[in-house]
């Protein structure tokens, strides 16, 4: 008897009684699952950080004074030179730096309860440090003078100017110059305007009713920045060129991943000038490509294996039993003319089958947990992508033991006496 | 005990005994379980009880007052002064409470000749400062009031735990007494000796620093509880705004009654993130601190927990339908005892009895098999597992439950077993 035949002999043996088919499975099944659902969520949320990194705030760290050290820290235009040479000289790849102040804010007209419209003062650099890409235009330069002004998507439509374009005056309510457009943004992702600074989704029930308070027992500030989520703000060019001029905010972005030592450097060379600040980045993204995670890998290993031995106890056993109440049938068929490999063959197709169906609704399972995880977690771009090396090797593992399982019900099976079985009855 | 139950019993053992390879799969399916209940047991309770135990040093009945975390930038600074300090002591008269200001930058030391420059936090503290903490001293002893500040000439110093660590990494507290270190505070070189080392009152440092993100986005003041402060005299930082106030009280209704009456002057108790919002001086309880970071480990720890209550359901299918097909297989024996007089419940007794038994033996073996996956585990990972009696009887309850809970289907089975019926399609 060919393999094939008696995976069908299996099968219909299995279709036959679901019910306890599903039960044997148990263990195959979740084992697989936990194998596949960690690797899943770290594989997907790793390779998103390194390709939309920039768009995901990932590669940014923003800097401002420290609000509860006993004397008033400034950052200032020099300390952006400082901290660009400091990172520079460590090995970072400084892909932009820039400073903003918040200087002005107008309110929607006819719209007072959404995001006014925010004008930065801001050196050249700010726009594409705040991690904008340029949809018209160019970005503020170094000859610009302070009339010149880059807007991000959302000023047109809050001003009643829907159709703004580079080249255009552009007058603000309180404000004394009129304004010249040079360059307008693109608009970003409404899940990003709902990420701060920290890489949270601040629209998650998960970050309002946990993440936030666990942040704040860590120590870590609460910030007023609702202007960095609006896509109303104008960007206008701090007006000369003095050294001292204070911003509010300092806005660098390095490598993804690289944030948290880049953001320790920066505090450092801050230090050394007497200057006490936080600095706010993505908190779980440079984690997540860190390879402390992987030392977990470990414990979720010792977690499959131990639903797979488990699986594999309950299939050795049920096998066991089920050659016991099989004996007439294995009788009949040695009676037929089966020979004791065609027997043992059967048992282990059947094993083999199991295990196959198992390690795939276990492969379901797995997915549908990562998506799971990922739909609880309120960090913006926590994703997942399907493990094929973890999978293959989860699998692999899953099928072995089956078979391994089935061996002593197949040898058992097989040395069953047919006269013995077929008088029993 | 009566002898019903005892022959019961009885021949449920006897019948674990006779087919030795069943039970033991049966049982090895429990252990399995067991093992991984007693990891999780000891990962996710050991883990919030040290946690508790590790924050109750920082001092429960501390009250801080303090500039609040929040960043509006432009914002009026609060001033928090020898004034502030002066009304806290006039509003907290006849509590007995000990108040203590403190001055606190950030700055880079190192060791006197060593080259490996670390960030610590520089806190210029009077001697009362030791009053509002719980941790004991490692090694030589806290600040005194004549101590030289280091302002001119070589001060002194008292450093934590870590502080001693990242700074002599070699060389253990005691001998770590009388070195220099040299502090870059504000552009100017210091030299301080140490006097003393403060015991590290955090037990995980090494899992929490790996998986501390946040450390750079922490303020300066909850910095303080990180500890990896360098301590010096009063006057090493000026005379002039404080960083925070820390007001040790010496019982929990005189905490309590501090709180009331600081929040008449400020209004902003720190544990509440939408008051934050405004900005200003807030009062910032550590017991309520503590206990919501407590709160916070439980959360975490749920997940394991949730994997386990998976585990465990799966270990009770997994029985349950091994028990199940037993019974099957043993329609014979059920019916010639209800022949015999046995009631229904007794058959449901011996089968319930034989479940326990097994998943008991079961879970037993499980248990030195948990903890040395637990050692092992602990051995890659450096998790902090715990080994304690009392989890060893969690989990050994467990498995009995485990055991109850597999056998309930297989014994209403069994139970309902109609004896004619199955004797007659016998004799047929």
């Amino acid at each position: 008897m060919r393999l094939s035949s008696a995976l069908a002999l299996a099968l219909r043996r299995l279709r036959k009684r679901p019910i306890r088919s599903v039960l044997l499975l148990q263990g195959t099944i979740w084992g697989v699952a936990v194998a596949i659902f960690p690797s899943a969520v770290i594989q997907g949320t790793r390779e998103a950080a390194l390709t939309r990194g920039s768009q995901l705030g990932a590669d940014r760290i923003a800097v401002a004074a420290d609000p509860t050290s006993a004397n008033r820290s400034t950052v200032q235009r020099s300390d952006l030179n400082d901290v660009r040479r400091a990172l520079s000289g460590d090995g970072f790849e400084v892909s932009a730096i820039g400073g903003v102040s918040v200087v002005h804010t107008v309110a929607v007209p006819g719209d007072a309860a959404t995001e006014p419209v925010t004008v930065l003062k801001s050196t050249v650099g700010a726009e594409s440090a705040r991690g904008l890409t340029l949809a018209q235009g160019r970005w503020l330069a170094p000859e610009d003078g302070v009339t010149a002004c880059v807007v991000e998507a959302g000023v047109g439509a809050a001003l009643g100017r829907p159709g703004l374009a580079p080249g255009d005056a552009l007058t603000l309510p309180g404000w004394t110059d009129e304004l010249q457009v040079v360059g307008i943004a693109e608009p970003r992702s409404a899940r990003i305007r709902r990420t701060n600074d920290l890489g949270f989704d601040l629209d998650h029930a998960m970050y309002k009713n946990m993440a936030q308070a666990f942040l704040l027992a860590m120590g870590i500030p609460l910030v007023r920045d609702d202007w960095k989520r609006s896509d109303r703000c104008v960007f206008t060019p701090i007006a000369g060129a003095s050294q001292t001029d204070e911003v509010d905010w300092m806005f660098v972005r390095v490598g993804s991943g690289e944030v948290s030592r880049a953001a320790e450097v920066t505090r450092d060379t801050l230090a050394r000038k007497d200057k006490a600040v936080v600095t706010l980045y993505p908190l779980v993204l440079p984690m997540m490509l860190g390879e402390d995670i992987d030392r977990f890998a470990a414990l979720n290993l010792a977690m499959f294996l131990a639903c797979l031995l488990m699986g594999a106890v309950v299939m050795m056993n049920l096998g066991l039993l089920s050659v016991l109440t099989r004996s007439r049938e294995i009788a009949i068929r040695r009676s037929e003319g089966a020979t004791r490999e065609d027997i043992s063959r059967q048992f282990l197709g059947e094993g083999l089958l199991l295990s196959i169906v198992g390690a795939g609704l276990g492969c379901l399972l797995g997915i549908g947990l990562a998506q799971l995880r990922v739909a609880l977690e309120p960090v913006t771009g926590f994703t997942w992508a399907f493990p094929t090396r973890e999978a293959t090797m989860a699998v692999g593992v899953a099928l072995f033991i089956g078979v391994l399982a089935s061996l002593l019900p197949a040898v058992r099976a097989s040395r069953q006496d047919p006269v013995r079985g077929l008088a029993d009855e | 005990m009566n002898r019903r139950f005892r022959d019961i019993a009885y021949e449920g053992v006897l019948h674990v005994v006779r087919r030795p390879l069943r039970s033991l799969l049966t049982a090895l399916t429990s252990a399995i379980a067991i093992a991984v209940t007693v990891n999780v047991i000891s990962l996710s309770f050991g883990f919030e009880e040290d946690i508790r135990s590790d924050v109750d040093l920082f001092g429960r009945l501390t009250v801080d007052v303090g500039r609040l975390p929040v960043l509006i930038p432009g914002a009026r600074r609060p001033s928090l002064g020898p004034p502030e300090a002066r009304l806290i002591e006039k509003k907290l008269d006849g509590l007995d409470a000990v108040i203590v200001p403190r001055r606190q930058v950030a700055a880079n030391a190192r060791a006197d000749g060593g080259d490996g420059e670390q960030r610590v936090s520089f806190v210029a503290a009077p001697p009362a400062y030791l009053k509002t903490l719980n941790i004991p001293m490692a090694a030589g002893r806290w600040l005194q009031d004549d101590d030289p500040d280091g302002v001119e000439g070589e001060g002194v110093c008292v450093l934590d735990a870590a502080a001693v660590g990242l700074l002599f990494p070699d060389t253990d507290a005691e001998s770590d007494i009388g070195r220099v270190i040299e502090v870059d505070v504000a552009g100017t070189k210091r030299r301080h000796r140490v006097i003393g080392v403060l015991e590290d009152p955090l037990r995980y440092r090494e899992l929490f620093d790996a998986f501390d993100e946040g450390r750079g986005s922490r303020t300066l003041t909850s910095s303080l509880l990180s500890f990896r402060n360098v301590y010096v005299p009063e006057t090493a930082l000026g005379d002039g705004q404080f960083t925070g106030i820390s007001i040790a009280m010496p019982s929990e209704d005189a905490l309590e009654e501090a709180r009331r009456r600081l929040l008449t002057v400020w209004s902003v108790d720190a544990g509440d993130p939408k008051s934050l919002l405004t900005g200003g001086v807030g009062v910032f309880v550590r017991k309520d601190w503590m206990d919501a970071l407590a709160v916070s480990t439980r959360q975490g720890t749920l997940l394991g927990n949730l994997v386990w209550v998976i585990i465990v359901i799966v270990a009770v299918i997994m029985i349950s339908t091994l028990n199940l097909i037993t019974v099957r297989e043993r329609y014979d024996e059920v019916a010639l005892r209800r022949c015999e007089g046995a009631r229904r419940r007794d058959v449901a007794l011996q089968i319930t009895t034989e479940g326990v038994l097994m998943s008991l033996v079961g879970g037993l073996a499980g248990l030195p098999i948990g903890y040395a996956g637990a050692a092992l585990l602990r051995h890659i990972v450096d998790f902090p597992f715990r080994f304690e009696f009392k989890y060893a009887a969690a989990a050994t309850g467990v498995a009995i439950l485990l055991g109850l809970f597999a056998s309930v289907l297989p014994a209403r089975h069994a139970a309902r077993l109609q004896p004619a019926r199955v004797l007659g399609r016998r004799l047929r």
